[in-house]
Parts: C-alpha cells; structure tokens; sequence
C-alpha cells in the first residue's frame, strides 16, 4: 500500500484520536501538576500530587487490590471461558439457546450488572437469594463485611458478567482450529487432555493472549461495580485505583491530585499492557 | 510455539483459509470418541453456566412483578399476585422509552460512525507495514484501555466552551473517540485475514485502492463488521461515566437514568429490576438474531465471501 | 431440514419479543403522567411570566422526601407562559459531582436550580455559587406567606447571615421501633444510651437484629458519629476550623456506637438509609434511629410487613442532654451563574415548594417547612410529635462550615470505620482521622 493510500485510509481515525484522546490525556497531565478545585485557579505545584500519592497507604492498598482483582478475573475467565467454549463447541444442538443466556449479562450494562448481583448475595436484607440458597447448604460467606469475601464477590461479578466474552472468541477458534494435526493425534491414540494440552490450546495461544489483554484492561480501570455494590468496603479494602481517584477528584475536590491519580494509573496500565505491545510489535514485524 | 508469534484472530483465520474440512472431523470424533455419559455431563454443566448466568435476572424479573412488600423476601414468595406496578413506574412516571430510545440512537450513530471511521484505518493498517502504522496501533491500545476518570474533566471544560454540553452530538463524538480504537482493533485482524490478491486482482482490472476496499474487502469483511458493530454498539450503550458527566437532559442515557434509583429508597428496587429487565430483553433479542453471525464473524471471516 | 426449520421459528420468537418491546415503547410514551401530587402541583405555580421564552434546569436527586417538590415545581411551572421546565434524573452522589461541576465552572451553570440541604448550601454559599435571597423574600413574604416557614427551616439555609435556599421541609433522625416486640417484652422506648443497648440486649434472639443504624462507611457514618458525638457535648471544630472532634467527647461517643455494632447485621458498615428502612419493613430489626422521612414508608402495607407495628420516639439522649439523632433541612438554591433571571426563578421555587397543598400532600414523608401545616391537624402524621421532640430537645444538624460533606465525611469515614470494627483503638483513629482532615484541610486553604 502506498503511503498516499495510508494516510487518506487512516486519517479520519488519526485526527479523532488526536482531537478527542490525546488533547484530553495532555490537559490531564497539566492539570495533574497542579493543586485546584472546582472553581478555583490553578495553582502550580509541579511532581507535589504524585510524591503525595506515592507515598500515600490508600495507593499502595488500593493498588494492592486492582492487582489481585486483575489477576483473579484474568485466570478466572481465561480457565472458566476456555472451558465453556470446550462445552460450547461439543453440544452442537441447542447451542445458541446456551449461548444466548450466557451473553445476557454481557449485554447489560455494569452499573446494573453489578447491582443485582450484588443483591444476589445480600444477607440480611431480603434479596439475597443465592445466600439463601448458601445459607440453606450451610455456607456462611461474609461477602460485604470480610475481605476476601468482598474481593470474591467483585471477582465473581466480573467473572459473571464478562466471561461470555471470552467464551466466545475461543468458540470462534475452537472451530478453525487445524484439522491435520488433530487427526495424526488421534491417530496416535491422544486422549482428551493430551489433544487439549499439546494441538488446541497452543494453537489458541494468540486467543489467549487476546482475552487476557482485554480482560486486563478492563479490570485494571474497574469503578462502575465496586461504587454499587462494596463501595470500596469493608475499610477501604477493595477500593481500586480509578475508584481512589473517584473519591479523590468528586468527594475531596482535589482535582489536581485526582488528575495525578488518573496518570498514574494510565502509567500502570501500559506497564501491564507491556507484554502485548511487545507481541504486536513482533507481529507487526513478522507481517512485514 | 510459532503460534505464540501471531496474532489470535488473524492467525485463525489465516487457517481457517487452508483448512476448510473442519465440520466433517468434528463428527467423526463425536461419534468415536463420545459416550452418552460425557454427553450428559457436558450439558448438565452447560445447563448450569446458563442457569448462573441468567439467575439474578430471573430472581429479579420475578421481584419486578411483585409489590414492594412482597419483592424481596425470603423465604421467597411464591404465590403473589404479579403487578405491572414497576414498570408503570419506570415506563409511566419516569419515562423510561424516552431514554431507551435516546440510547439506542446514540448507540446506533456512535456505532455507524465508528465503523466508517474505523474500517478504512483498520483496512489500511492491515496492509500498511511501514512503523507509522505500528505506532497508530499501539496507540489505539493504549486509548483502548484508558480509564475515564483520566479524560472526563478535560471532556466537561471541552462541552462547555463549545457550547454542545447536553447534546446527542458531543457524547456521540466522544463515544466514536472513545470506542474506536477498539473497533480499529477487532477489524484489523478480520481484514488481516482476507487474502492481498483479492483487491490486488482487482486494482490489476482498474479499480483504484479505495474502490477495490469499497466493492472487494467490505463485502467480504461482513460478517467480520457485525461483530465489530455489536462490541462497539455494547460499549456505547453500557458507558456509564462519560454521559454522567456530558448530559443534563436531553442526551441521558440509560446508565445514568438507572443509577438515580440508587439504593437509598428499596421501594425502587422493584423499579430497578423492571428495568434491568426492560433493558436486557431487547438487546437480548438482539443478540439472539445476531449471534449467527457473531461466530461466524469471529471464526470465519473471509471463507463466507 | 429440521434444524433448519428450528432456526427459523428461533429468529421468529426473537424478533416477536423485539417487536413486543417496541410497542412497549410507544405504549410508554404515550400515557400521560399518573402521579398523586400531579392535581395540587399544576395549580401552584404563580409567577410572573418572563417576556422571552426562558428553559430551567433542575438538579434534584430522587427520594420520596425530596420528589414531591421536585415534581411540584417541574409540573407546576411546566403551565405557565414562556416557561420550559426539565428535571435532570440523578442519585444523590450524581448530584453532588455535577453540581459542583456546574456551579464551580466558569460560563453560564447548565443548572439553574439546585437542590441542598445544610451542607451542600454552606458550601455553595461559601464559594459564591448560589445567589443570596434575602432581598426576594422580603419582596415576596406577602404573596408567599413565607412568614409561616418555620425558624429551624430558615436556619437550615442561611450562612453567615444570608438566606441562600427556599426550604421546604426539616428532617430529623428520630428513633423507630417495634412497638408489638417492645410491649411483648415489657419495654418503653429508650431515652438513653443505657436504655438503648438494655434494649437491644433484651431484644436479641427475638428478632433478627435488635437495631440497625445506616453506617456505611462510603457515606453515612459521619452521621452516626455526629449524632453521638453532640449528644455527648462534642463537637466538630473549633472556632478557626481547626479539627475538635479528638476529644474526651469525641471517643466516648465512638466508643458508644462499637458498643451497638454486635446488635446490628454484620454488614452494617455498608448500608445506607434505604437499608435500614428496608430491613425495618421486612420486620427484622427491632428499632432503628433513622431519618424521620423514612417513617411513612416502614408504615405503609404495600411496602412494609410492620405497618402499624412501629413506635416513633426521639432519639435517645446522651450525656448532654441533646438527642443521638441529626437534624437537616431541604431545599432549592439558585445558581448564581444561571443565565435565567434570578428573580422569576424564586417566584417558581417559593410558589411551587412552599404551596399549601404541595405541602399537605407531602406530610406524610416529610415535616413540612409551612408552619400552618405542622399544625394542622388533618395534615398530622404519627412521627411528627417524635420528630418535634426531637427538634426541640436541641438534635443538631451538621456543623455550618463550608467542607463538611463530602470532604470531611470521605476523610474522616474510614478510620471511624476501622474504630468501629475494632481494627483501630478509638484513640488512634480519632486521633489519626483529626490529623487527616488537618492536613487536607490545610492543603486546600480552608485553615490558615
């Protein structure tokens, strides 16, 4: 392709991204140097919000949690997608009725997602049925007053309400995957595991590494879920990055601080983001 | 482990080129392989994957139907008499269609306009191998996972001086902004997938490149446009934060107009569930027409041409 | 074939139920507007018609106590000539970030009328965003009869001198409790702290939970606190705004509420009012000191599983004689930055709000700002003599200093949720959480 062609293809796309997402990330970053509110001028204070925020124990807690948030979610939907794929692509009959009610809470927006799964697993109020249905099996689960609980309950709604998702792309590779290999596998007698571990799931690879860059991404700027339904409790233990700063810009009107807790943030994400803009690079490279 | 070097959907459907007898081993390992006892296992476990998945919306559509006393409770209560009460409400008093079909509009334009956007810059960063194209895609990787909170201060002074505060055009924008490097990404790897000889047959019979990626690879890419379309039109319509901050009235969309029923007053909840009824039962009969090519977009691409 | 045909009656099951939403659309829109306050709420808009066509936007959160108002100036005014009135759909912390957003930016306030109550106004008031009233009220006093809005509603809008709201109810935490469970067990409300946990202590096993309170530790806690820290004598600040509340007074009322906690549902750190009220309705709480706007609902058979069953009292007294309960007054604010004409907005708040019959209809979730109505007798509503008590026996609304909510209460909320629970002494999280509040407050200029 000529570079004429490239640049007339591409530029609508550019000059959006330039307008609407790099001025916007710029204006952040100027206003994350400096220490104002609503309604008052700017007052310069240079790299003051981000030595305050690096020192600060709710960024270093808050950080602890996206990080186990992002893991757990990540692994979750990676193992529990693959394998509702497997189900998916074995049970050819009424697969989109299977389908279809996996992709609901997909399709429904977070902040409503995560209330009424929130709702599912109240205890005293009386809405919670799936703690009924616990509480009936003999299962106690603190899932708004304990830690570990209230990390569960955000991973188990993450989980619930993306995992579709990933289902589904590795349906979609699940059904090109390479015939030849698979018929000398079975020729040569593999069983079910050594079929899934040695032909499909390196063939899948680049599905993985799909699905946990999406998922990564996604989890690491998680807000929506956490403000209906834990509200960063139990003691500001689950708490993320984007919900610190929520608190930081909207209810202590540190808008400063909170610009500086927003770039912080986009600087982990593109650390985690690393690996995958390695592989693209690579890719891009090997297409060349 | 060459595999781990390519990209996922590319990849796939590169294969999907060169290996076109998949169905027919995928019986005979079915009729060789499996007895009825995996059979049951599998659907037993399907069967409660879709059970989780739909619960909360079962257990909340039947809330919906019950009066306020009745609709949470538990033990659950089992004979009530249904009432229409919340979504009287919610459609009635609150005026729910009116911001379900502002929605949906914002969704459609924000998913149209994405598309035209995304799919030539998609197309040419497909074929373009020069770094330029390396960096725009990095980029769009970047904005892809970008959180709100860094861009919605500079969005609201941005409304404001243009004096579109309020209005469908300024969250449409923002929207397109906001989604497309997502939709550049899904449809770079469809149009990856589709093989350089199509439109270069094509260019060789006169067509000029932009005519050859209008008439060839469009059409071919179809299946590959639905998906892009459906995950673009979902991520305009679920944006909770950005219209929280841009609209007033006019432009509410249905995140924000569902969030003012908050928890604070459990007479809601009932109104609340009518809604995320309200709101899943569409989009779900959406879905269900699409899903057909929902697969079919994500696996094969460039075969159904 | 078959699955062909399968197919296809899917897609046509699909797409009846699309099409069945749809129509749901137009059903939607088309029915008029079927609320009870609709009659009351059209004839009272009186105002002079402005000469151009003006629009007026409106910032109210929803509740029951605050959507009657809300509606009564939206379908009031929506009659008059020239006046185009719309209501922006938000929650309460929606409310909060937008009206700041709208009032603290330069240019014309894309709201025009805000809804406030004591803190919010302070603060708006203190920041030059909401335009003083003063001089309309004495205007307008005749024509409104605002000579019969009470004194603690006047009180709950002014700062520093200066009337900065039309208020339209008075709030105050007053206790609820289970009168059928009190009497089986041969209790009268409590009035003190004492009282209070001999109470619950006598209730527990008979029910679920002896009390439950609204602590979420994201938000209400600091209101919890408040009400015990003034029942002890305590308070907030000092004079020059310095942080008082790390004192004797401070840690006795602290050390209170942890003594309450093992009465309440483990996850009380995370409810908010509409918890409360609902565990109430549902009959698992035994009392509860919660606002009294909440009192209409928990007696209501359509919502309630009590109704009939409750006691309203004031809230039981501390050291200092004043009750454990907060007091607060509602109403609307004009922005000073609304390109409307500041006067013809009073005239829609003050008619609408303050109309007689807006604010009969609305006694039964709110104690109305109009005196003649809190002493008319048809109007009367069971919690209203509580919430009397209450009010006279000195409840206090929050502090009048210009960053009380949000930014105290999300400061100083987690370490008095790590005191309640045990996972801080009491002295190290008052101390720590004064020393915060100190230093933000210090940072943003409001201590010298």
């Amino acid at each position: 392709m000529k570079r004429r062609e490239f640049t007339l293809l591409a530029a609508p796309s550019v000059v959006l991204m330039t307008v609407l997402m790099i001025a916007p990330l710029v204006t952040t970053v100027v206003l994350s140097l400096n220490q104002f509110s609503y309604g008052t001028s700017l007052k310069w204070v240079g790299l003051k919000n981000y030595a305050q925020l690096l020192a600060s124990p709710e960024l270093h807690s808050s950080l602890l949690f996206t990080v186990l948030f992002v893991i757990g979610t990540t692994t979750l939907k990676l193992f529990l997608g693959f394998a509702l794929a497997l189900l998916l692509n074995f049970a050819v009959r009424a697969r989109s009725v299977f389908l279809g009610a996996l992709l609901v809470p997909l399709v429904v927006p977070p902040v409503v997602g995560a209330l009424i799964y929130g709702w599912m697993f109240r205890e005293d109020i009386g809405v919670g049925f799936y703690q009924y249905l616990l509480t009936l099996m003999g299962i106690n689960i603190e899932w708004f007053s304990s830690t570990p609980g209230a990390i569960a309950l955000l991973v188990g709604q993450n989980v619930w309400q993306d995992i579709s998702f990933a289902a589904l792309i590795f349906l979609a590779g699940l059904q090109v995957v390479p015939a030849e290999p698979l018929e000398a596998a079975l020729v040569d007698g593999a069983n079910w595991l050594q079929r899934q571990r040695y032909i499909i799931m390196p063939s899948l690879s680049g599905l993985f590494a799909f699905v946990s860059m999406m998922s990564v991404m996604d989890s690491f700027r998680i807000f929506d879920s956490i403000a209906v339904t834990t509200g960063g409790g139990p003691n500001g233990t689950t708490e993320s990055l984007m919900f610190l700063a929520y608190k930081v810009s909207f209810q202590q009107s540190q808008l400063g601080l909170g610009s500086a807790m927003s770039m912080l943030t986009v600087i982990g994400i593109v650390l985690l983001l690393v690996p995958f803009l390695v592989l693209t690079k690579r890719q891009f490279r090997n297409a060349r | 482990m060459t595999a781990t070097a390519q990209h996922p959907v590319d990849q796939n459907l590169k294969r999907t080129v060169r290996t076109t007898a998949v169905r027919p081993m995928r019986t005979r390992r079915s009729r060789s392989a499996t007895t009825a006892l995996q059979k049951t296992i599998a659907y037993l476990l399907l069967s409660l994957a879709g059970l989780l998945s739909i619960g909360p919306f079962v257990w909340v559509g039947l809330a919906s139907l019950k009066r306020p006393v009745d609709a949470f409770s538990l033990p659950p209560v089992w004979d009530f008499t249904p009432t229409l009460q919340a979504y009287q409400i919610l459609w009635n008093d609150r005026g729910f269609g009116h911001f379900l079909l502002n929605t949906l509009l914002v969704g459609v334009l924000t998913t149209v306009i994405s598309l035209l956007v995304a799919a030539p810059a998609a197309y040419a960063l497909s074929r373009f191998r020069h770094v330029s194209g390396l960096w725009i895609l990095l980029a769009a990787l970047v904005f892809r996972a970008l959180p709100r909170m860094a861009v919605v201060l500079p969005f609201y002074y941005l409304a404001r001086l243009t004096g579109l505060y309020d209005t469908q055009v300024l969250l449409i924008a923002v929207l397109v902004a906001v989604n497309q490097p997502f939709t550049i990404w899904l449809l770079r790897d469809f149009f990856a997938g589709i093989p350089e000889e199509l439109e270069e047959s094509a260019m060789v019979d006169g067509c000029s490149r932009i005519q050859a990626f209008r008439r060839i690879i469009l059409p071919v890419a179809g299946p590959g446009l639905v998906t892009a379309a459906v995950f673009t039109f979902l991520l305009a319509y679920q944006e909770y934060m950005i219209p929280l901050v841009l609209t007033q009235t006019s432009a509410v969309t249905l995140p924000v107009f569902i969030a003012q029923f908050s928890t604070e007053n459990i007479q809601d909840w009932p109104v609340i569930s009518a809604a995320a009824v309200s709101l899943a039962l569409p989009i779900v009969g959406l879905v269900m027409l699409a899903q057909r090519f929902l697969v079919a977009g994500l696996t094969a691409g460039s075969t159904k041409g | 074939m078959s699955s062909h045909v399968r197919s296809v009656s899917r897609r046509r099951i699909a797409a009846a139920m699309f099409l069945v939403t749809a129509l749901g659309i137009l059903a939607g829109c088309g029915t008029g507007n079927t609320s009870s306050t609709a009659d009351a709420a059209s004839r009272a808009c009186d105002v002079a018609a402005p000469a151009e066509p003006q629009t007026v936007n409106i910032l109210a959160f929803s509740a029951p106590s605050i959507d009657p108002f809300t509606d009564a100036i939206v379908k009031g005014c929506s009659a008059a000539d020239n006046l185009t009135l719309n209501h922006t759909p938000v929650d309460f912390t929606g409310q909060i970030q937008k009206a700041q957003l709208a009032l603290g930016s330069e240019g014309n306030s894309p709201y025009d009328v805000v809804e406030v109550y004591n803190s919010t106004l302070v603060e708006y008031a203190s920041k030059g965003w909401v335009a003083p009233l003063d001089d309309y009220i004495s205007k307008y006093e005749d024509k409104y009869q605002l000579g019969d809005v009470s004194e603690e509603a006047w009180a709950g809008v002014t700062y520093d001198g200066k009337i900065y709201a039309v208020p339209n109810q008075v709030n105050t935490q007053i206790l609820i409790y289970r009168k059928d469970l009190f009497e089986a067990e041969g209790l009268s409300a409590p009035t003190t702290y004492e009282e209070l946990v001999a109470a619950a202590s006598k209730l527990g096993g008979k029910v679920d939970y002896p009390l439950s309170m609204a602590w979420g530790s994201d938000d209400a806690l600091l209101d919890g606190f408040h009400g015990w820290l003034a029942a002890g004598g305590g308070k907030w600040f000092n004079d020059d705004n310095t942080p008082a509340f790390d004192s004797p007074e401070g840690r006795k009322g602290l050390e209170q509420m942890k003594g309450l906690l093992p009465f309440m549902p483990k996850d009380t750190l995370s409810f908010g009012n509409g918890d409360v009220m609902g565990l109430m309705q549902q009959g698992k709480v035994g009392m509860a000191i919660i606002w009294a706007s909440r009192a209409a609902p928990i007696n209501d058979p359509n919502a309630s599983k009590v109704a009939g069953k409750v006691g309203f009292a004031p809230a039981p007294r501390g050291m200092s004689g004043i009750p454990a309960g907060e007091n607060s007054v509602d109403g609307f604010a004009i922005a000073k930055n609304s390109a409307v004409d500041p006067e013809t907005l009073f005239q829609i708040v003050a008619s609408t709000t303050l109309n007689k019959d807006v604010q009969r209809d609305a006694s039964e979730v709110v104690l109305p700002a109009r005196m003649s109505v809190q002493n008319d007798t048809s109007a009367a509503q069971p919690h209203w003599g509580a919430s009397f008590e209450n009010i006279a026996g000195g409840a206090q609304a929050l502090p009048a200093v210009p960053f009380m909510d949000p930014l105290t209460k999300s400061v100083v909320n987690p370490f008095l949720a790590k005191a309640v629970t045990g996972a801080l002494p009491v002295d190290a999280a008052l101390r720590q959480a004064s020393a915060a509040l100190n230093k933000t407050l210090l940072d943003q200029g409001h201590l010298k």
